[in-house]
């Protein structure tokens, strides 16, 4: 897949025109007042609209099935990436904890100073 | 003579302020940081910024084509194509007592689960840009953490040193003993985060070009079916007009009807173009954040491009709802 249509729809772009084309056709016979013609016209145009209605329900039917699989690969990669930012910050903290113990540790030198002086 | 839109579309310049200011801020911001050597966040924040915009773009026309393939089967069914009528019946699918489901489900029904997808897809997609902004924050691994760092360690040395009643060295000594160990930390860090970030956007990226060819793809889907539902609407007001029992005034009523059917679609499908070359400037866009990152010098046309399609479809979205 690239960002050109695919075969199907250009199958597609070429059945709308088609169908557009039996409409311009129904209108010119309306105008020129032949309604029994345009009926007909009508009639059949009717049909082929119904083909592809169901032809653009199958491609985006297919597109939903191919949507599937990308999406779980992008939530993939997103979970590892918050994995990278959560490891950064959780490094950080490890800092922040350790200058913490620093200093519990070093409360815990100046009491036991005191009580050492004590004796 | 024919007149058609193959070349490039000229529209009324319509510029919401708010959105063109947040705009420019980030192009400056892009601009200002080029050549500096920590990572610049700002042209991580446009894409998330253009993501978002193309998400909403996307809903937006899907939500039109709902709409309309919804409105054109209850015209059809009333009209006399009562067979229709079967597809509304839902059923229960066996074993699954939450789900549910159509023999020979209408279009619109279609329509609405593809504009489900495209905006999971989308969501993702916004989610992924969101995390690169995290990862590219300055704040992550920010001055101002690692200097409360320094100084808390300081406070520690002093308290530490002047208990075991050693004369003390100056502040000073002490202070660029732990700024440079905090630095060092800081240093280390930034480089994970600059590593983190340059394996991500290296690795992802043909997760990205497919995101991209399945979002550009939605596009053109989007495009046919607001194509079917303009040629139905289209052809019905004409048929109309060509009655010759209608009234003058009848047809003139009508035709201006068409003429304003005719002048949205031009608009619509305009919003759709720019989505689609948005999708097809990302899979660029997000290459270029990682040669921004090994090169500050680095230019970022495709970032800009996406920018620039942002507040386009920004700007169209704001003359059709005034349309509307």
């Amino acid at each position: 897949m690239a960002f050109e249509q695919t075969q199907k729809e250009k199958v597609i772009e070429s059945l709308m025109a088609e169908h557009r084309q039996g409409q311009i056709a129904e209108i010119n016979l309306r105008l020129q007042d032949k309604p029994d013609e345009a009926e007909k016209i009508w009639q059949s145009n009717s049909r082929l609209s119904a083909e592809i209605d169901i032809l653009i329900g199958q491609m985006m039917d297919e597109w939903i099935g191919n949507a599937e699989r990308a999406i779980k690969g992008l939530e993939k990669i997103s979970a590892k990436l918050e994995a990278a930012v959560a490891e950064i910050k959780k490094q950080i903290h490890v800092a922040q904890n350790v200058v913490k113990i620093i200093g519990l540790l070093d409360d815990a030198v100046a009491i036991a100073k005191k009580v050492v002086k004590g004796f | 003579m024919m007149i058609s839109n193959t070349q490039k579309s000229t529209f009324i310049v319509h510029r919401p302020l708010c959105f063109l200011a947040s705009i420019l801020a980030i192009v400056l911001a892009i601009f200002g940081v080029a050549g500096c050597a920590s990572i610049s966040p700002a042209p991580f924040t446009a894409l998330t910024t253009s993501i978002q915009k193309v998400r909403d773009g996307a809903d937006a026309s899907l939500s039109l084509v709902h709409e309309r393939t919804r409105d054109r089967y209850i015209a059809e069914v009333a009209a006399g194509d009562v067979a229709k009528v079967e597809g509304l019946l839902l059923t229960q699918p066996a074993g699954d007592p939450f789900g549910w489901a159509s023999s020979d489900p209408p279009l619109f029904l279609k329509v609405a689960r593809f504009r489900e997808g495209v905006h999971r897809l989308n969501s993702v997609l916004v989610g992924y840009a969101g995390l690169l902004s995290q990862l590219a924050s300055p704040d992550l691994v920010s001055p101002e953490q690692f200097d409360q760092l320094a100084r808390d360690l300081n406070a520690n040395l002093r308290t530490s040193v002047q208990a075991l009643g050693v004369s003390a060295p100056s502040d000073k000594e002490i202070a660029i003993f732990s700024t440079l160990s905090a630095a060092a930390f800081q240093a280390y860090l930034k480089n994970k985060q600059r590593s983190s970030l340059l394996k991500a956007l290296h690795s992802n990226q043909p997760a990205i070009q497919e995101a991209a060819e399945l979002g550009a793809s939605a596009v053109r889907i989007t495009t046919m079916a607001l194509r079917n539902e303009y040629h139905h609407s289209s052809a019905k007001l004409a048929a109309l007009i060509a009655n010759p029992k209608m009234s003058d005034s009848g047809k003139q009523t009508t035709l201006r009807e068409l003429i304003e059917l005719d002048e949205k679609f031009i608009k619509e499908i305009s919003v759709l173009r720019t989505l689609h070359q948005s999708y097809a400037a990302l899979p660029a866009a997000h290459q270029e954040l990682a040669a921004g990152l090994v090169d500050p010098k680095h230019g970022l046309p495709m970032i800009l491009e996406l920018l620039e399609k942002a507040r386009d479809l920004n700007r169209l979205h704001d003359e059709l709802s005034k349309g509307d």
